[in-house]
């Protein structure tokens, strides 16, 4: 791995990329409304036309950079500019109010690059452990495993799981337009040539998270923005904030990475769920929520692990953790690779570089993120339609580069009303992205498996591994229906519990 | 007066949350609908092969398992939202409808507007047009119209000449 490491470091032009790709990611997380998937996205049909290695450590700053980016506005202006930057606004906006917004957003900035640090090198470690597993995996299991996938990715990204369940489905069911790939038989192309090919997963990507948020942004007369500050003082974060914290940072990076793991999660369950955990362990937690430097460090820590946490699935599964790492994927894809447990024997290459890559971009986003600070304050005085007329114009060279079809900017169009749409109703966009990337492995899986086995579904209970994961999935399903989640939690609380019975007694 | 108030801000709820499982309901519908469609699709789609293998590995197989899967669960969002109705049809559109419809016209012209007109000219004047009806400065309409042009000649520009000069990334 110190090849490819050393081989990012001493190559201006990788390097000049990165830097880019990560300012553009900073930048686009920053914007409130705009997301680090959005971002991704924009992107996708431009880096695609890189080299692959170029390509993968673009898409990876990117990701990084609009992770960390939303905490700006979070601190600056009270609207986190990612939902994973939610829990940084609790504690960084009132350190703004006092003062310091300064000192909030180099802690911030510190906070994310150790989180995607430690969660690189849990990846480093966790990858290889994973892929020996799940070699042992064949059609039943990948079958079972993108199912549960998406009922994971359903009933913990919404507040509905019928819903979340709902796009996951929709999502499996349009990737299935097109020639389908065991007989070449057309499905839902309606006569379309086009379509023939199926979704053009950029244009629909870049439709789903790009249009669709221009359109809401666009929707009230005013942004709502007000700063508490007109311009920072020192952002370098002091020793003193930051000595007693590692106990803390690594406790957010592990809680961040294996939020990550959990498909379709994303990273503002992983910055919610470090923020809870040292809130429980903090000796000061009536500070929490009215500046505290804990709080900060939690939450940041805790939602850029999870950008490398999200990626780990990817690789060693096929399966993604987040959104952003969905669109990490279909990266993958649109070069000619295919993630899953055989990536790390074809790949391991690149599987160093994706690594390596992601340790050199958390020393990237400490250096851009400082370097970038104060500039961005005025960034954020744009107004908002400046900014979404350039995002239009990217999405449209987006869309359209990577297949040169004027179709798929219709079909973008599209997607950007099924976005509107689905958001309007209150249903997540991240299972349906997961879906449309998955789609087509879960119809060679669910086929191959099928046939394989004559049609014998008993087979499932003869692997191990596949009749754990067919339980898991009963029990999420079961979980996300109210009515039997409802009567499990009261059979739960009358189970007695020793030493209250006595007590009573 | 405080009871008063909080009885009014309960009744908005209610009504909001009345509101949410109509449109629920209105969701359950569409999914139904597409799922039914395509269920049918799939029953109809070509079968290749012979024995077992011709329904094993049917081209229709897995949508088809997945149209099930979503009538089903479009099923229960219509059972559960049973005792509500659909939503109204609007009246009209408020301000924030008219200009996220503004804004959706404008990319559809766009992208139209691409068929005839070089990028570079189609892309100024979406950018000039978006910035102008969109403007939310407090400024003169001569002010905030030399601005755009500017603007927008320098960002269509600056798309044109990186994407497609620096890096030959072909433009619609």
């Amino acid at each position: 791995m110190l090849h490819e490491f050393l081989s990012i470091l001493t190559n201006p032009g990788i390097l000049l990329v990165s830097v880019i790709a990560m300012a553009f990611g900073i930048l686009m997380g920053a914007l409130p409304g705009l997301t680090a998937p959005m971002a991704m996205a924009l992107l996708l049909g431009f880096v695609y036309t890189l080299p692959t290695d170029v390509s993968v450590i673009a898409m990876i700053m990117i990701f990084l950079g609009g992770v960390y980016g939303g905490s700006m506005s979070a601190i600056l202006l009270n609207i986190p500019g990612a939902p994973a930057s939610a829990a940084t606004a609790l504690d960084g906006h009132p350190l703004a109010q006092q003062g310091k917004a300064g000192r909030a957003i180099g802690l911030v900035t510190v906070s994310s690059a150790f989180g995607s640090f430690m969660g690189a090198i849990f990846m480093a470690l966790l990858t290889p452990w994973l892929v020996r597993f799940s070699l042992q995996f064949a059609s039943w299991e990948l079958l079972l495993l993108v199912l549960f996938g998406i009922i994971i990715a359903g009933t913990l990204s919404s507040d509905d799981p019928v819903k979340g369940w709902i796009s996951g489905f929709l999502g499996l069911l349009i990737a299935m337009t097109g020639f389908d790939d065991l007989h070449s038989v057309p499905r839902f192309t309606f006569g379309s040539s086009y379509l023939s090919g199926g979704v053009g997963l950029i244009a629909a990507i870049v439709g789903l998270f790009g249009v669709s948020q221009v359109i809401l942004s666009m929707g009230p007369v005013k942004s709502g923005s007000v700063f508490v500050t007109r311009e920072l003082s020192r952002v370098m974060p002091s020793l003193q904030d930051l000595r007693g914290k590692l106990r803390l940072s690594l406790q957010s990076s592990v809680i961040g990475t294996i939020i990550g793991i959990l498909p379709g999660i994303g990273a503002d369950m992983g910055a919610w769920a470090s923020y809870s955990a040292a809130k429980q362990t903090s000796k000061t937690p009536e500070l929490f929520g009215k500046g505290s430097v804990e709080g900060v460090i939690a939450a940041e820590t805790g939602n850029n692990a999870v950008v490398p946490g999200s990626i780990i699935p990817v690789i060693a599964l096929g399966l993604p953790g987040s959104a952003g790492a969905a669109i990490f994927m279909a990266a993958l894809f649109l070069h000619g690779l295919k993630p899953g447990p055989t990536f790390l024997i074809d790949n391991l290459q690149l599987f160093h570089y994706i690594v390596s890559g992601l340790l050199i971009g958390s020393v990237l986003l400490c250096v851009v993120g400082l370097v970038l600070a104060r500039g961005m304050i005025n960034i954020l005085r744009v107004p908002r339609e400046h900014i979404m007329a350039v995002v239009i114009a990217l999405a449209v060279i987006g869309a359209y580069a990577s297949k040169l079809q004027f179709n798929d900017l219709w079909m973008m169009l599209g997607f950007g009303l099924l976005g509107l749409a689905m958001r309007a109703l209150g249903f997540s966009l991240a299972p349906l992205v997961l879906g449309i990337v998955l789609g087509r492995p879960l119809d060679e899986y669910l086929r191959n498996a099928l046939v394989i086995s004559g049609g014998d579904l008993a087979e499932i209970f003869q692997r191990p591994v596949a009749t754990v994961l067919l339980l898991l999935l009963v029990l999420f399903i079961a979980l996300g229906i109210p009515s039997i989640r409802s009567a499990a939690l009261a059979g739960l609380q009358r189970i007695p519990v020793p030493g209250q019975g006595r007590k009573a007694e | 007066m405080i009871t008063d108030s909080s009885q009014a801000d309960q009744k908005a709820q209610e009504l909001h949350a009345l509101e949410h499982r109509r449109r629920e309901k209105l969701a359950g519908y569409v999914v139904l609908g597409v799922s039914v469609a395509a269920f049918v699709s799939s029953l109809l789609m070509d079968r290749i092969g012979t024995g077992i293998d011709r329904f094993l590995g049917a081209p229709g197989l897995t949508p088809g398992f997945l149209s099930v899967v979503l009538i089903a669960l479009s099923l229960m969002l219509i059972l559960r939202n049973r005792d509500v109705s659909l939503p109204a049809l609007p009246r009209g559109l408020s301000q924030a409808q008219w200009r996220m419809m503004g804004v959706f016209g404008l990319i559809f012209g766009y992208i139209l507007s691409l068929y005839w007109l070089p990028y570079l000219v189609s892309t100024f004047l979406m950018m000039m047009i978006f910035q102008f009806g969109f403007a939310s400065r407090k400024r003169s309409p001569g002010y905030i119209l030399i601005w755009c042009v500017g603007y927008s000649a320098a960002i269509s520009g600056a798309l044109y000449y990186v994407f497609g000069e620096i890096f030959f990334i072909p433009l619609p």
